[in-house]
């Protein structure tokens, strides 16, 4: 058997860990880190009426558009498409950009507003 | 992690989404749910979460954590971490979201676009494992953000009382700790409560009067 050292041995070892890791990136043409910063997890992401017709678009992306025909968030998109979280990003930043999503961050409410906290807190307490 | 259940990938495409009439989506907030690795965050997303906790996974690189060795070895740090998340609609148009934080130190640098934008945290505690929360409670003391430290009683016995708790984890008089049962919808509902407490506090002291 090979030393581990021996670079080729260790890359066919390690052959479905690296597809794995590098396959979600391969979506994004390898991009990593060119989403939009006002992009947060809880982000709501919703489908726009679209002219173009969907079939250019890849299989993942989709899937996006047609789980966004309910508001969901980023995270939600992530989980349940089983994207890597960075990756979802960067795709809803693309379709965002090519007119087929709607990305809501215009209507995140400031953390530190008492108004937001005092809602949260009214409508937690009607939990039993 | 149950990712059978998932149709959504599935090879028939289901039929595009029918846009008649545009709904406008709920607003969003969170909170962070942190604490060391089995200490019953995806239990207390769980017990209050209105869906079934989702898993979600991000890809960490070796430039996104700062730790870059140029030359020899050159071996890149890629590292998978799993979030579990939860939601709950607050009333017709606000909807909270329970981000259960990876409590390792490694995972420290994920916390930033966590905690971005978060109403609060609830640090959950196992009295048996105190050193495990240190890197949450460090990180929310740094960050400025309101939180709070819920020790999960799994037995209904803690290993040590609340006050020693506060003492071995050096916080200050203003950080509420309390007893709680992660499993318990009503408890994991208070637990979150004394989280926005502090949180109002925290938002009235800072708002210009």
């Amino acid at each position: 058997m090979a030393p581990v050292t021996d670079p080729e041995q260790e890359y066919t070892d390690r052959d479905d860990a690296e597809q794995s890791r590098l396959r979600p990136f391969v979506l994004t043409a390898g991009r990593v880190a060119a989403h939009d910063p006002d992009i947060d997890l809880h982000t709501q992401v919703t489908a726009r009426p679209h002219h173009h017709p969907v079939d250019t678009l890849t299989r993942e992306q989709q899937s996006i558009v047609r789980l966004c025909a309910e508001a969901v968030s980023v995270a939600e998109i992530s989980a349940r498409l089983h994207l890597h979280l960075g990756v979802t990003k960067i795709l809803v930043g693309d379709l965002r950009a090519a007119g087929f999503l709607e990305v809501h961050v215009q209507d995140a409410v400031s953390p530190h507003d008492p108004e937001t906290i005092l809602r949260v807190i009214h409508g937690l307490r009607t939990f039993t | 992690m149950d990712f059978a259940r998932s149709p959504e990938l599935a090879p028939t495409p289901a039929p595009l989404p029918n846009f008649s009439r545009p709904r406008k989506p709920p607003v969003p907030v969170k909170i962070i749910v942190a604490g060391g690795f089995g200490v019953g965050k995806t239990t207390a997303v769980a017990a209050i979460s209105e869906i079934a906790p989702l898993t979600t996974e991000a890809e960490m690189t070796a430039a996104a954590i700062g730790v870059d060795v140029p030359g020899a070895g050159s071996e890149k740090t890629t590292t998978t971490v799993a979030m579990d998340f939860g939601c709950l609609n607050i009333d017709k148009t606000l909807k909270l979201y329970l981000f259960g934080a990876p409590g390792q130190a490694r995972f420290g640098f994920m916390w930033d676009d966590l905690a971005r934008g978060a109403l609060g945290a609830l640090v959950i505690v196992d009295s048996n494992r105190l050193d495990d929360c240190h890197p949450a409670v460090d990180y929310f003391e740094r960050a400025g953000l309101p939180f709070a430290v819920g020790v999960n009683a799994f037995d209904g016995e803690l290993a040590h009382d609340l006050e020693e708790i506060r003492w071995a984890l050096t916080l200050n008089d203003r950080v509420p700790v309390f007893e709680f049962d992660a499993r318990r919808r009503r408890s994991v509902r208070d637990a979150l409560l004394v989280v926005l407490d502090v949180a109002l506090i925290h938002a009235t002291e800072k708002r210009p009067a």
